[in-house]
């Protein structure tokens, strides 16, 4: 474990850090509409015109090239220059489909899907969680019949972000019912816009609407769309999950660092550093910030560096929920009554409900961390 | 790749495990803290122990080799600390470590030969008291970004939480040596840190164990998703203290401008995983735990030691608060060797 030659990445910072200031597009995003998608399109073409999209993706499918360092440098310089995080229809493109396809996807799928989500033209959604299978994910029924060179999809898929907006979805279905859970499952690409799909919105409690449940009534989807082969479609989810519970999501991370610092500032202008709890619980989410950005430095150098996935990268995940709850319940308790009208700390209160629960309830997460990472018995 | 413990660095940590293991074993301590209950004077160590440990160079471990240490940095010294934190090694390692590395680092040559070759070793204050103080020995000292080093004058022994750690009242001599730098004191916060990080993990693997031998019920405890997700707790917090020691270790290898924030975040969640981790085990092992012959109260009492040592969680509160922001722009630099002339000159 070493430092890091800070000369060339420190220049590297600089340009971001004055690309950010001369493009940063002023306006907030508009949130769950069509708007919303011409917004994130525009910011993410941006980005990609001037040599900022992709990173450390690998050139020939648009991106840069670059290692992680100058990827984190990007990430940290932008959540640094106040532009909203977690605020785009493209997370799951850039997040999810593209990292998982870049892993397991054949080179024609690779040609075709990766280069427009770097140019932002192609919105994704996950399709994975149904009705009756959400921490027990591989108990999932939604089915595909081979019809010649296709396959037909009947079912259900439910608390899928953005998928009123999304041009194609990584979807999960069960190809093989008499196999075991995990070995029946395939992992296909799915045009948004095929007949016999119905995207229906569900309002979260914090009054967003960016989630929905989709309807699939007889969906014809090119066999060749399928990533890695047929019933594969565990191990290629796997992967996926493997990158949400990792790195790819630093930039999410980082946004709640950056919440806390924000949080800190507003108890500071209300004088409330001088009670002695609230200073002290101020300070221990700093430090768990710190820690968070820490623990997720640990894993992408170790992913990087070729060692086999650890599971505790899910403690990562884990411990950036927990921590989103007590800087929401932080956030009331500095704000005292003045949380009542609705507004950004009492919204940020309401949205951290979801932390616990997205991508795996907390629960299963600590079951697989008790089970896969600590060996104890199932 | 930055972020990847060398193999020197692994070596660091497999070598004291395995010397900890064969000579400092739990019931070694149990005997060493009886001894020292009915000495009244002495130290809950073994003099063939902490000798053998400056053979190993272990009190001169991040001290350049021109100063007479080492050579080995921050991260190694985290390394060492996190393996004798895991065995509850008996003895004023924190104390001594910093005694060595004011001594090196102000001329003190001899000061610093005897410290290094374990013919003398250095207390602690800590609030009101004095760690593992001796009469005659040494006490290390914080006042503001200063440390120091003085000579213990009287020495009035109290009860102490830990039966294998001496406390004290005292009086204090003069400052034999003293250097003013705010990152010794960031430096040896992450020794503290890493000893709560060895207690934090060598309780998880205690719980762990005992997930999978003790059943109830006709299965295994461990499959019940309460003692589950107690073990779960236990490895997130285990794993954020060890990621935020060492990105600290790098920090203050660097002496970044970030380097006192940072170990101030170490502290922070290593000194809560600690406490927490130690209760917990407690529990997964239900009566058995509370008993007297069983080490889960050891551990638990070592925590409650090292809670408070270095100004405790208080201190970390301004140093964490102090800053507007987290500032990423501030990566660890690569530069070492730290406590070298050309720190001093």
């Amino acid at each position: 474990m070493e430092g890091v030659d800070q000369t060339d990445l420190g220049s590297f910072r600089d340009e971001i850090r004055t690309w950010l200031a001369e493009n940063n597009p002023g306006t907030p995003p508009p949130l769950d509409t069509i708007e919303m998608r011409e917004w994130s399109s525009a910011w993410q073409r941006r980005q990609y015109d001037c040599g900022w999209a992709g990173i450390d993706w690998p050139v020939e499918h648009g991106g840069r090239g670059l290692s992680f360092l100058e990827q984190i440098i990007w990430f940290e310089e932008y959540v640094q220059s106040g532009l909203p995080v977690g605020h785009s229809c493209f997370v799951v493109a850039l997040a999810h489909a593209g990292p998982t396809l870049i892993a397991r996807a054949n080179d024609e799928q690779k040609a075709k899907y990766l280069p427009p989500i770097l140019r932002g033209e192609t919105p994704w959604c996950q399709g994975f969680s149904e009705p009756n299978s959400g921490s027990d994910l591989a108990s999932l029924q939604t089915r595909a019949e081979i019809d010649g060179d296709m396959l037909v999809i009947n079912g259900q898929k439910v608390w899928t972000s953005y998928a009123h907006l999304a041009d194609y979805q990584e979807l999960l279905v069960r190809t093989d019912f008499d196999a075991p859970k995990h070995k029946g499952i395939t992992w296909v690409i799915c045009d948004m816009h095929t007949p016999g799909i119905d995207v229906r919105p569900i309002k979260t409690m914090d009054g967003g609407a960016h989630f929905s449940e989709i309807f699939y009534e007889d969906v014809r989807v090119p066999i060749s769309n399928v990533v890695d082969q047929i019933n594969e479609g565990w191990s290629v989810a796997m992967s996926t999950l493997a990158i949400e519970r990792g790195p790819a999501a630093l930039d999410y991370q980082l946004g709640t660092l950056r919440d806390i610092d924000e949080l800190i500032a507003v108890a500071k202008n209300k004088g409330l550093l001088k009670n002695e709890e609230l200073a002290m619980r101020l300070a221990a989410v700093r430090a768990e910030g710190a820690a968070l950005r820490s623990m997720t430095y640990l894993s992408v150098s170790e992913s990087k560096s070729g060692a086999a996935p650890s599971p505790m990268t899910t403690a990562v995940r884990t411990f950036w929920g927990e921590l989103q709850h007590k800087v929401g319940r932080l956030a009331v308790d500095v704000l005292g009554s003045e949380s009542l009208e609705l507004g950004k700390w009492s919204e940020y209160w309401l949205t951290q409900f979801s932390a616990g629960i997205a991508g795996g309830t907390k629960d299963i997460q600590k079951n697989i961390i008790g089970e896969r990472a600590l060996g104890l018995p199932r | 790749m930055m972020f990847i413990l060398t193999q020197e660095q692994l070596e660091v940590g497999s070598v004291a495990s395995k010397f900890l293991d064969q000579q400092l074993p739990i019931t070694k301590l149990r005997a060493f803290a009886d001894a020292a209950e009915s000495a009244t004077t002495g130290l809950a160590i073994d003099e063939d122990v902490w000798r053998r440990s400056a053979e190993l160079g272990w009190f001169g471990l991040g001290v350049s080799e021109s100063l007479g240490g080492v050579g080995c940095g921050p991260v190694e010294e985290i390394m060492l600390f996190t393996e004798l934190g895991r065995s509850l090694a008996p003895g004023p390692y924190v104390s001594t470590v910093i005694a060595g590395w004011v001594a090196s680092t102000t001329g003190a040559t001899q000061l610093a030969a005897d410290i290094f070759s374990g013919r003398r070793r250095a207390g602690l204050e800590t609030g009101e008291f004095i760690v593992d103080g001796e009469l005659g020995g040494l006490v290390v000292r914080f006042e503001g970004s200063v440390c120091e080093v003085r000579e213990i004058m009287q020495l009035d022994r109290v009860a102490s939480v830990d039966p294998s750690v001496g406390l004290a009242r005292g009086v204090l001599g003069p400052v034999i040596v003293q250097i003013d730098d705010a990152l010794v004191n960031a430096r040896a916060q992450l020794l503290v840190s890493a000893m709560e990080l060895g207690i934090s993990l060598a309780v998880l693997d205690m719980s762990v164990g005992y997930g999978i031998a003790r059943h109830q019920f006709g299965k295994p405890i461990g499959t019940f998703q309460a003692v589950k997700h107690r073990c779960a707790d236990m490895a997130i917090r285990s794993h954020a203290s060890r990621a935020q020691t060492l990105f600290a270790g790098l920090h203050v290898a660097g002496r970044t401008d970030d380097a006192v924030f940072q170990s101030a975040a170490a502290k922070s969640v290593s000194t809560k995983a600690a406490k927490l981790n130690t209760v917990d085990n407690v529990q997964n092992h239900g009566a058995i735990g509370f008993t007297l012959e069983h080490d889960a109260g050891l551990f638990a009492r070592r925590a409650h030691m090292l809670e408070f040592a270095l100004g405790g969680e208080v201190a970390a509160v301004p140093a964490l608060l102090a800053v507007d922001r987290h500032r990423f722009e501030t990566l660890p630099a690569r530069v070492e060797p730290w406590f070298s002339p050309m720190l001093n000159a």
